[in-house]
């Protein structure tokens, strides 16, 4: 991502995620089915990220 | 998700621990010398096709319960009361659970029970006259 990138994560399946980065410099709140998490890259890099609830 | 809402009748006969499943008629009858239902993953709160009505099937899990002559001692619930850690969800199950004719529920969090304030408000409705307990190895 470069700064001022904008992602947008939505939750697809039906039960709650979350979006964590390995580093934690980001985290959503819980999201519900079709619930929304939008982003802007405040520093640049990759990022990989998992859901705290499912690990996944 | 590919269900929600599961039971199990456990029975202790001469000292050994039966599981048997509730729609099961001729274990539920008997109670040997300990009974106990264990139920789990109601996700109250959750509605979408593998189960859209969760309240109907923990009451109907209730019913089951409570058919036997001599009803189980205890309710075991290990997890996923609820589906968004709601104060609505929980209500709702602790309501309908209170229709159980067992003297006591004993609970173990699931993940969907300590969602966002890891487990405040879980310790605060079934941790009551509990201690914790950290293990070491």
């Amino acid at each position: 991502m470069k700064v001022g990138t904008q992602i947008t994560w939505t939750n697809a399946d039906d039960i709650p995620h979350t979006v964590v980065s390995n580093d934690l410099s980001f985290k959503s709140k819980v999201l519900d089915t079709d619930e929304k998490f939008p982003l802007t890259a405040s520093k640049p890099g990759t990022f990989p990220y998992f859901c705290s609830i499912t690990q996944g | 998700m590919a269900w929600a809402g599961t039971g199990a009748l456990c029975v202790l006969e001469g000292g050994v621990l039966k599981s048997y499943g509730l729609d099961d008629p001729a274990h539920i009858a008997k109670a040997g010398e300990l009974s106990f239902v264990q139920i789990s993953d109601n996700h109250m709160g959750f509605n979408k096709p593998a189960n859209s009505d969760v309240t109907a099937t923990l009451k109907a899990a209730v019913a089951k319960i409570s058919a036997p002559p001599v009803p189980p001692e205890f309710i075991l619930h290990t997890g996923d009361i609820s589906h968004l850690s709601k104060p609505v969800e929980f209500d709702t199950v602790d309501q309908i659970l209170q229709s159980a004719p067992t003297k006591d529920v004993f609970c173990v969090s699931g993940e969907h029970d300590v969602l966002e304030d890891d487990g405040k408000q879980y310790r605060e409705r079934y941790g009551k006259n509990t201690k914790n307990h950290r293990c070491q190895d």
